[in-house]
């Protein structure tokens, strides 16, 4: 029906960027005068008719993972205050809890103190390593322009750059469609949107690592915690994706 | 102005505003020298003025001066001026019109190929493949515009330049007036405009004041005269003395303005820092100032003609101007003859920064479009331009000048004499300072007089496009001078509920964040991860690139017929077909302007879209920069911990 990707990114895992965004490398060649190299977010729809059900669908999914932020920083900030007090389990039927339960260890094992329960390290062989893949494309992804591209029925009808210091430059096919102009601006939102959100992730993760070590007096290693905090964060937005939609949050 | 007449003593011209008297005394002839004595001569100017009047024969550059595809036209802008780019949009017609006249031979100098601070004219020149000499137009274009106040550009490099080049400048307090002026000249080489053959010349003669006096005769009178014989098809007017009012000459330029002004008179002078200076600095006097005996107190605006006096509904288009007064075109921040007078460092300044006089950038930047150009002098005006010790009355290079400019000539190339003047002056003050040197006897008359015209003359200025020519109709042509708009609009501060903010606070957001990321990366823990480290080193550039402008931001919407053609290159859209249809910038203060293309207006469809992405824009910046803020200050938070 439509399709949100980013050309010209890798993503560890091919997981999509906040759930939205897939990422397609190597796809983009560069081109003369470009100081950097391009990345393109095309948002694509099939026809006009599908257009609107299909940004409001994404705009849905992107407000999902803005409140799944909100909810995986309140949690680490109260794990951090009442974290031994919290009455957990690893194979809680909840997987938010499950989750907590798991950074909890991951933190409790960075402070040296035994492990006495069965869930996994967060250090488990592989996340460190995808952790850091992680990090360098979302620096990749930080420090490119914003190039949106808009694509009904195959062809570009939209196109705008927002640059780092704040310019937005946009070229309109059709300049008097007003329909087709709102569905463009509509998709540029999403990707600003999804920019900033994307830095919003890093903020939560650091935040939360910062948060948990502090409290739990490990100093020197901080900033180990940072898979196990970005694998959290994951499990968060995984376990309200998963909720029906009526369940609050 | 001294007057020539008088061998015992030496008048200035000036009249201060705050006390209504004289702005320097007036001095002995051995006074005067004895502050030339202590002069350093610019030796890098003066091997310029030399080679220019060795070669005075043969005209300084190589092709058809009147040509712009032969001879070529540049704009220099400054290197640190922050709003170059949004001057250069608003600028945009008159540039645009400039490329398809000059061709390959065009050239804008802006960003690191601008004026960088401190340079001098051969720096800048020898950067750019050019050295002195002969303009070869293929290296550099023979008319240059340059860009931005004195304050970025200062007044020596314009000074050098227009020795061998035709040079003009302009700056103005709002984009707007750069639109004005844009419109203004395009309008006037479309043939839009096409004015009537009339001129006025306009001297005062105040009671009791030797200067004035001295300039209605023997400028005023004699440049009329001449322009009667060699123009018999001008209407021309002549108004000195009594009838040299203020309001007489406002009623010229608020009725139907001449093509052609000149004026003779005192320019307005006010202390350093007096709240009048900038509005009032270079204003010129008229005949209702009572003279120096009976008036000693404060000059009030009723006296003298200042910017804010010309209405916003004058049709001003396509005239231009020559001001013969102190000040009449900007002042200085310093002021050298006054210091070499006192020894004073303090006296020497006097402004707290270089100006342009806002009487020119009125007429120039007139919202219904303006004057092309208007010549006058940086400093004090000395009466030697047109007077000479011993010689009298000396007005050959004025009727040159002007004759050439009423005759339709680019104002550029018409000023060409003052300059040739200017290298005759100045080689023959170098010759007579080396016999000073070297104590062999000269005439201190003859020394002060050539000192002061050497001052005199390096110091009247084009402000401008120096390559405009007077749009004049001819005999069977109808005159017509419409009120120019130049498809400026400013937007209010709140477009449909959606207000636009000043960018302070996201700029102190961001500030703030740079700042912690820079204080991390000084405790560099060995311990940290790579990965780690070098994401922090890359905020700390994303952080430092994103702070770096944050003066304003700008939005353009374009359309295309084929985006498979349209790149982005250089920081723009580039693309067969592309057209520009709305540009909007939002500066740190919250002023808004937008700018949208004559005669290529966006449907009103394609207007709101282009202000909805204004305002998301806006809305997207603040928000990502606070999140970069939270970012910053959340790494920090993890760093200190290790």
């Amino acid at each position: 029906m439509g399709e949100l990707r980013i050309v010209g990114l890798s993503l560890p895992d091919g997981e999509p960027l906040l759930g939205l965004w897939s990422a397609e490398p190597g796809a983009v060649a560069f081109a003369a005068g470009e100081e950097e190299p391009p990345l393109r977010w095309e948002v694509a729809w099939a026809s006009p008719q599908e257009a609107d059900r299909f940004l409001a669908g994404q705009e849905a999914q992107l407000e999902g993972a803005e409140r799944a932020l909100r909810e995986a920083r309140e949690r680490m900030h109260r794990l951090a205050q009442e974290g031994g007090h919290v009455a957990f389990t690893a194979e809680s039927l909840d997987p938010l809890a499950a989750a907590d339960a798991e950074l909890w260890a991951a933190v409790r094992v960075a402070s040296g103190e035994a492990v006495a329960f069965e869930a996994r390290p967060a250090w488990e062989e592989g996340l460190a390593a995808r952790w850091a893949a992680f990090l360098e494309r979302v620096e990749v992804l930080l420090r490119a322009r914003l190039h949106v591209e808009t694509r009904e029925a195959g062809r570009e009808v939209a196109r705008t750059v927002l640059g780092w210091d704040g310019a937005l430059h946009t070229a309109l096919r059709f300049p008097d469609d007003e329909a087709l102009g709102l569905r463009h601006r509509r998709a540029v939102e999403l990707a600003m949107r999804s920019q900033t959100a994307t830095v919003g992730l890093l903020a939560t993760i650091f935040g939360g690592a910062a948060a948990l070590a502090a409290q739990a007096a490990i100093p020197g290693a901080a900033w180990k915690l940072l898979p196990a905090v970005w694998k959290y964060v994951r499990q968060v937005q995984a376990a309200l994706e998963a909720r029906p939609a009526a369940e609050p949050s | 102005m001294p007057d020539a007449m008088d061998e015992l003593m030496l008048y200035f011209n000036g009249i201060n505003g705050a006390t209504g008297g004289y702005a320097l005394p007036p001095l002995r002839p051995r006074e005067l020298v004895q502050i030339i004595e202590q002069e350093e001569p610019d030796e890098e100017l003066l091997r310029e003025l030399e080679l220019r009047e060795a070669m005075k024969a043969a005209f300084h550059v190589q092709g058809d001066a009147e040509k712009l595809e032969e001879v070529g036209w540049g704009i220099i802008f400054a290197y640190d001026d922050p709003q170059a780019e949004a001057i250069r949009e608003a600028l945009s017609p008159l540039l645009a019109l400039r490329r398809e006249q000059a061709g390959a031979r065009y050239r804008e100098y802006l960003h690191g190929e601008g004026y960088r601070p401190g340079e001098s004219k051969n720096k800048f020149l020898a950067r750019h493949g050019a050295g002195p000499g002969v303009v070869d137009p293929d290296k550099v274009p023979y008319y240059l515009l340059i860009v931005g106040g004195p304050e970025h550009i200062p007044y020596r490099f314009q000074f050098q330049l227009d020795v061998q080049y035709a040079v003009g400048r302009l700056a103005f307090d709002s984009l707007e007036a750069y639109a004005a002026y844009a419109a203004a000249v395009v309008a006037a080489e479309r043939g839009e405009v096409r004015l009537p053959r009339r001129a006025l010349f306009f001297g005062t003669e105040n009671p009791d004041d030797p200067a004035t006096a001295l300039s209605s005769e023997h400028l005023v009178r004699p440049l009329a005269a001449a322009m009667r014989d060699r123009l018999p098809d001008w209407a021309l007017e002549e108004v000195r003395g009594e009838g040299a009012t203020k309001g007489r000459l406002l009623s010229a330029l608020a009725g139907e303005p001449p093509a052609f002004l000149f004026t003779a008179s005192h320019g307005m002078g006010f202390p350093n820092g007096d709240p009048r200076q900038f509005p009032h600095q270079g204003a010129l006097l008229c005949q209702d100032w009572p003279g120096p005996r009976r008036w000693r107190e404060p000059i009030p605006q009723e006296f003298y003609l200042a910017g804010e006096d010309i209405p916003s509904d004058a049709r001003l288009a396509g005239s231009m101007a020559f001001f013969f007064a102190c000040y009449g075109a900007g002042t200085p921040r310093e002021d050298q003859f006054a210091f070499r007078l006192y020894g004073d460092p303090q006296r020497a300044q006097i402004a707290p920064r270089p100006f342009l006089a806002a009487l020119p950038q009125r007429l120039l930047g007139h919202p219904h479009g303006g004057f092309l150009a208007v010549v006058g002098h940086v400093e004090r005006a000395w009466g030697y331009a047109f007077s000479w010790p011993r010689a009298g009355e000396q007005t050959t290079t004025f009727e040159e000048v002007i004759g050439q400019v009423m005759e339709g000539r680019p104002v550029g190339l018409a000023l060409d004499p003052l300059n040739g003047r200017y290298a005759e002056i100045a080689t023959d003050l170098s010759q007579m300072m080396e016999d000073l040197h070297f104590q062999v006897p000269v005439d201190e008359m003859e020394l002060a007089g050539l000192w002061t015209a050497n001052n005199d003359a390096r110091a009247y200025v084009l402000l401008g496009d120096p390559a405009v020519r007077l749009p004049l109709a001819d005999a069977q042509e109808e005159a017509r001078r419409p009120a120019v708009e130049a498809g400026t609009m400013t937007l209010p501060a709140d477009v449909e509920g959606a207000t636009l903010q000043p960018l302070k606070a996201e700029a102190a957001e961001a500030a703030m964040a740079y700042d912690e990321v820079a204080y991390a990366l000084r405790l560099d823990r060995e311990s940290l991860g790579q990965t780690l480290r070098d994401f922090v080193v890359k905020v700390k550039e994303a952080l430092e690139e994103t702070a770096r402008d944050l003066s304003s931001m700008e939005v353009i919407t374009y359309t295309a017929d084929d985006l498979g053609s349209v790149r982005y290159e250089g920081g723009e859209f580039q693309g067969e077909g592309l057209r520009k249809r709305a540009w909007t910038r939002v500066a740190f203060d919250g002023d808004v302007i937008s700018i949208v293309p004559q005669g290529d207006a966006p449907s009103r469809t394609l207007w709101e879209m282009h202000l909805a992405m204004v305002r998301e824009a806006q809305r997207n910046r603040a928000e990502f920069l606070q999140m970069l803020g939270e970012l910053a200050v959340n790494l920090v938070d993890l760093l200190k911990l290790g």
